[in-house]
């Protein structure tokens, strides 16, 4: 399957659903802002509009003061926008950019900044509503809990290697609409589309967990290596977040023999009260460094906000002659966010 | 709680003013029929017994206290991981849980251990257990059979448990009292109260509080006078003495020596130790049931049997020196997917109870002699023809019998699953001043438990007990245990069937709610019509899912949740059915068929699927069996298909049924009760075996506690309160056993969760919310509140103590932000609403206002003005240790107007 048939694909769903006659009562056009203005359809009294864009984004900036190190005082700056264009309830058009630029300040390097677009899709189906979702087009391969908890200077932090960078392909999500969710992505690699990665995410909720998602997930690359996902997060509408991950990443095909890297990641997240809301992040890479960071964020107005937070980080070697690095450091950092 | 009147007049307010700094507050009574300025909520006044007769669900004391050691011996467990651990369990609680071994060679050791146990009650505190131990261990290995190692294990010690309260009014008390540093040390120096605003409510920080107190265990035995006098009333202290001898085989290098290699390596082990075990225990309990009165017990036992255990799985340690150079070993990570054992042993065991009166010089005396072991006092006093006034003996429980018990437990880490039986045959003697008597017992006890972080814990639990009444068919003196003593039956209704079922629930949903209703009225019997029917999902909390996965981003699909379901909140029952004599016999005579159309009915078999003998040989019927056969399997992960089981169990009951008939001896009956009662579903055993007879001729008892949190409004709120005062019991309760449970009921004293019934508790009967704002002060200015609490219970000399804490009220209910939270003490005064005198009844007033400090005022006035809603929390007591339930009181403040929130 060729580029011209994923477009010829696109098409088709397009048409597809023009095909099937609009409602007239719906108005033609409607805007919004940070939170996209769901329409309660289902009732037959609020019709959605024919077109619907969404646009949002966060942005932050961060000073990290260090106790050793090449540099004892780091900028960074990132800043995530997203925009969908939906047609009534199953299609849309989504895309996101982000921006990002590190600077050591005592060294007096100029910023390193670099942009990207981390993807690119079109998408049909929406999740809790419709049984099948189907994306294509530019985007990330469904494995784990893909999105960082926390960016700005984080980013220069968190690993990246447990995740498939953004890349052409096509993800594919059957469910209940309720509480069990199946995602099946593929990759190309090349011109010719052929596969380079496959990989397969399950989702489980129960009514009982009040918001909480128990997620498994495979990947595999056509040269040999292989991950394995296990993660449980909690979200809540009041923005509370526990999130527990456990990624091994096996290099070789055989895993018996393979060697392997693997992160751990616990991340909580307290509910939001009053403008108040704290965090605490753990990653532990195996044999390679652990990071922690404990913070405090205050929101002003909902959009606009101020955090604080400590940060360790750890270097963990098995050699005897190499030495143990620690690093402490204090964040500083305004955000805001639509 | 319902509003009956708000009022105030001109003249009210007047001289509520002046009356403002006036240490002896005095308020005039509302008015009826005025502008609402004043709330008032009269609460239910609690109708449940003090005493249950049939709180024989619960394990005794020999149980709880033995149940570490004996566990261990029984299955071998030194020698493999302890699995049982939960995730807050090995995150945080395990920090009050320390083993400190010194080994003197690899076969001989010292064992010093502290650990803390936590009991939930049905009254919102928690029973907090510490726990030391003490002794040596001695494992050699005594020869290789077949590549088994034969171990032989020896064991000694003492051990020495505190048994207290522990509640949130309890913990500011302590604030008040304790000098700042130990406040500060039993909090962990601010990071148990940061853990519990981080953490999901499934955390419970009085599990970690006060960590010196656990120290302190081996210290507190009230050896002495002043040891007693200073425990508070209703703690129990108890120590023991222990040994055992044990004799393991690690049966897995033999069966699993074959193992695939990749099995080595997962870091998984697989432990399948067969073990005799011989075991033995001398208890003394100690129960301080009022100012002066001491409830000794005395306990022995001696156990001896056999179990099998198997277990695959490990435990890991995460971050392990991830602090140093702190020496944090990691965090314990139990990952055990199948862990299950099964033990037989035969029990001996004695119990002594005792009371003290140690206001009495020679009670003090012959109360000291038997906590240091010498009980002759006791006895010879007790056996003297004078009955000494400050002594006196309860009864002595000799019993000696057979049980089972066996578990399946799947732990991973996040979730746990376990399901524990206990099958039981038990001859008792007992010895009371009145005389001596017999019961002989059987029965099954069962249950099942599930613990996932979010939620924390759950669980159901049955027994099932037949008790007989017998007496030998000779006269004789001491050698009542001789093996050649013949029974016979007491009385023409010698056997009665009680049959207890209990759900406890730390956070229910509204879909276990209703599941729990269903499972309650379908074996009371009970409409059970005041409960309310909760809405199953908030709208809101869907819309806002909607709206979030509308416009969910594709790398954000596991952020994006729906949790929108009802939550209720805290969910315990407790029910209890006493089938009597005419019941048994009506359904052990009843004709063949009706016995099967009745169970069939229970165990919801289709019409076609009667389980007559004739049918044996249908394909219906070889499916069930060999669908029960089939899932066997799936009960390693504590997966049963009771559709599959529903016909075999049927069959058993009825096959039981036939044995029971044709029995006549005791010993015959008892053992035909032994085999009926060995049921997988008791649940759907007590629905058939309730139809044999009218509803109203079964004594039926229900109880409950829900504490309803989250967004359930007030009104639900208020019908719970009711609910929880109520007690749902059928009109016929008399039971011809009194004797015998009224002992039981004695020994349960010592069990943790009936600790609240020892003293009298105070209850919260009113309360009245007045808001006051000074004359010509603008609208949005801080008003103060009158508050008067009434309450039954309470001695009228001491000065009242209140706790309360005052709270924002918002759409998120975990962790609010509190406004105010301390003790007020104030003496009795004349109630504002109830201006008629009465003795059962006090109360109190106090005002709510801002905090005097510059910071504390601040944000009192930042957070009060943010909000409209608060909820004031209450508690009660005189003397500071026995404190009311606490109680909620919700409203809203706005412009100046006081008003009771409503129902949503």
């Amino acid at each position: 399957m060729g580029r011209r048939a994923l477009g010829l694909l696109l098409l088709a769903f397009g048409f597809a659903s023009f095909a099937r006659g609009e409602d007239a009562a719906r108005p033609s056009w409607k805007m919004g802002w940070g939170s996209c203005p769901y329409e309660n359809k289902g009732d037959g009294q609020r019709p959605s509009p024919a077109f619907l864009l969404c646009l949002n984004g966060q942005s932050q900036t961060d000073l990290h003061a260090l106790n050793r190190g090449d540099s004892k005082a780091q900028l960074a700056h990132e800043t995530q926008a997203f925009a969908a264009l939906h047609y009534g309830e199953q299609h849309s058009l989504q895309a996101s950019a982000r921006y990002f630029a590190e600077r050591p300040l005592d060294q007096g390097d100029k910023p390193q900044p670099s942009g990207s677009l981390p993807y690119l899709v079109y998408q049909y189906g929406t999740i809790y509503r419709d049984r099948l979702q189907v994306s294509v087009g530019k985007h990330v391969l469904p494995f784990g809990v893909e999105r960082q908890p926390l960016i700005g200077l984080y980013s220069l932090y968190l690993p990246k290697q447990f995740w498939q960078g953004p890349d052409l392909g096509v993800n594919l999500t059957l469910s209940n609409a309720q509480s069990f969710f199946v995602q099946l992505g593929v990759f190309s690699e090349d011109k010719k589309l052929r596969a380079k990665a496959l990989s397969a995410r399950i989702f489980y909720e129960r009514p009982s967990w009040q918001g909480t998602k128990a997620i498994a997930s495979l990947y595999h690359h056509r040269e040999g290596s292989k991950r394995l996902g296990l993660a449980l997060v909690n979200s809540n509408a009041d923005d509370r977040l526990i999130q527990v991950e456990f990624i091994r990443s096996y290099l070789h095909p055989n895993l018996w023999l393979s060697e392997f890297e693997q992160l751990l990641r616990l991340y909580l997240q307290s509910p939001r009260r009053h403008g108040n809301q704290f965090f605490c992040l753990f990653d532990e890479q195996r044999q390679d460094r652990r990071f922690a960071s404990l913070g405090w964020r205050r929101y002003f107005k909902d959009f606009f906000s101020f955090q604080l937070a400590l940060t360790f980080a750890r270097q963990i070697t098995s050699k005897a002659d190499e030495e143990q690095r620690s690093q402490w450091g204090l964040v500083g950092g305004i955000g805001a966010s639509i | 709680m319902r509003p009956l009147s708000a009022a105030a007049r001109p003249w009210f307010w007047g001289s509520l003013f002046s009356l403002w700094n006036s240490p002896a507050l005095s308020l005039a009574p509302p008015q009826p029929g005025s502008s609402s300025l004043g709330i008032t909520y009269e609460l239910p006044v609690d109708q449940k017994p003090e005493e249950n007769p049939f709180s024989t669900y619960f394990p005794n004391i020999q149980d709880l206290f033995g149940s570490i050691s004996s566990d261990n011996v029984k299955s071998g467990a030194r020698l493999i991981n302890h699995s049982l651990d939960s995730l807050f369990d090995s995150l945080f609680y395990s920090l009050l849980d320390n083993s400190f071994t010194y080994s003197y060679s690899d076969s001989y050791q010292l064992n010093l251990n502290l650990n803390r146990s936590v009991f939930s009650t049905d009254f919102g505190s928690y029973v907090i257990m510490d726990r030391f131990s003490f002794g040596p261990e001695y494992d050699a290995t005594l020869t290789t059979i077949e590549s088994v190692p034969v171990i032989l294990g020896n064991n000694a010690g003492i051990d020495i448990v505190d048994i207290h309260l522990q509640s949130e009014a309890r913990r500011l008390v302590d604030k008040e009292l304790l000098p700042t540093w130990r406040y500060a040390f039993n909090n962990w120096f601010g990071i148990v109260p940061a853990l519990r605003a981080l953490l999901p409510p499934s955390f419970n920080p009085l599990q970690l509080y006060d960590p010196l107190r656990q120290v302190e265990t081996p210290l507190v035995f009230p050896l002495s006078y002043s040891a007693f006098a200073a425990m508070p009333i209703g703690t129990i202290r108890s120590y023991g003495i222990s040994g055992g001898v044990n004799l393991p085989f690690t049966l897995a290098n033999y069966v699993l020596k074959n193992l695939p290699s990749f099995v080595e390596r997962s870091l998984l082990d697989v432990a399948t130790p067969y073990s005799l075990f011989l075991q033995g225990e001398h208890r003394i309990n100690v129960l301080r049931k009022s100012k002066n009165i001491a409830w000794v017990g005395l306990s022995t036992s001696k156990t001896a049997g056999h179990g099998l255990a198997g277990m695959v799985g490990s435990t890991f340690f995460l971050l392990q020196d991830s602090l140093k150079p702190l020496p944090f070993k990691g965090l314990k990570t139990p990952f055990f997917p199948f862990d299950m054992g099964i033990a037989d042993s035969l029990i001996s065991s004695t119990q002594h109870l005792y009371e003290f009166d140690l206001s009495d010089e020679r009670g003090l005396k012959a109360y000291l002699a038997a906590v240091h072991g010498d009980f002759s006092q006791a006895i010879a006093q007790c056996q003297a023809r004078e009955k000494a006034r400050y002594l006196t003996f309860h009864f002595e429980q000799r019993s000696q019998g057979r049980q089972i018990e066996s578990h399946r437990l799947n732990n991973f880490f996040l979730y746990r699953a376990q399901h524990q039986e206990n099958s039981k045959r038990n001859k008792i003697t007992m010895f009371e001043p009145s005389g001596k008597y017999y019961i002989w017992e059987a029965g099954r006890q069962q249950g099942s438990s599930s613990f996932d972080v979010l939620l924390g814990e759950s669980e159901i639990q049955y027994n099932n007990q037949v008790e007989i009444r017998v007496q030998p068919e000779n006269e004789v003196s001491e050698s009542d245990e001789a093996p050649d003593l013949t029974f016979k039956f007491v009385g023409s209704k010698p056997y009665q069937l009680i049959c207890t079922m209990q759900i406890r629930d730390q956070l229910a949903d509204v879909f276990e709610y209703e599941a729990y209703l269903a499972k309650l009225r379908r074996v009371s019997k009970f409409p059970l019509d005041e409960f309310p029917q909760l809405p199953q999902r908030s709208e809101e909390r869907k819309i806002r899912a909607l709206e979030r996965s509308y416009a969910s981003r594709p790398d954000s699909l596991a952020y994006v949740s729906d949790d929108s379901i009802t939550r209720v909140g805290t969910f315990h029952a407790t029910y209890s059915a006493n089938l009597p004599y005419k019941l048994l016999r009506q359904a052990i005579n009843a004709p063949h068929e009706l016995q099967a159309q009745y169970f069939a009915e229970a165990y919801k078999l289709s019409a076609s699927e009667h389980p007559y003998e004739d049918l044996y040989a249908t394909s219906a019927i070889l499916s069930h069996f060999l669908g029960r056969w089939f899932s066997y399997p799936l009960r390693l992960f504590n997966i049963q298909s009771d559709r599959q089981d529903a016909f075999g169990e049927v069959r058993h009951i009825i096959d039981s049924f036939a044995a029971l008939r044709i029995a006549s001896t005791p010993l015959e009956i008892q053992n035909g009760f032994y085999q009926l009662l060995r049921l997988e579903y008791p649940e759907a055993f007590l629905v058939g075996m309730m139809r044999f007879l009218p509803d109203e001729e079964i004594p039926r008892n229900l109880s409950f506690f829900i504490k309803p949190e989250g967004e359930l409004g007030p009104g639900f709120k208020t019908q719970f309160e009711r609910i929880n005062v109520k007690k749902f019991q059928s009109s016929l309760q008399t039971s011809d056993f009194d004797r015998y449970h009224i002992a039981q009921e004695k020994l349960n004293a010592f069990f943790p969760t009936n600790m609240h019934a020892l003293p009298r508790r105070p209850q919260i009967i009113s309360v009245y919310i007045q808001a006051l704002r000074e004359p010509n002060t603008p609208s949005d200015a801080l008003p103060k509140f009158v508050v008067e609490v009434s309450a039954k219970g309470l001695s009228s000399g001491a000065k009242g103590k209140i706790y309360l804490r005052f709270e924002n009220k918002g759409q998120v209910q975990l962790n609010k932000f509190v406004l105010l939270e301390e003790i007020r003490e104030s003496p009795a005064q004349k109630s504002l609403l109830k201006p008629t005198q009465n003795l059962d009844y006090l109360s109190y007033q106090f005002i709510l206002e801002k905090p005097d400090d510059s910071f504390n005022s601040l944000i009192y006035e930042q957070q009060f003005q943010l909000s409209q809603e608060f909820q004031l929390i209450l508690a009660i007591s005189s003397d500071g240790i026995v404190w009311s339930n606490e109680k909620i009181f919700a409203f809203s403040y706005d412009e100046g107007k006081l008003k009771e929130i409503q129902e949503d």
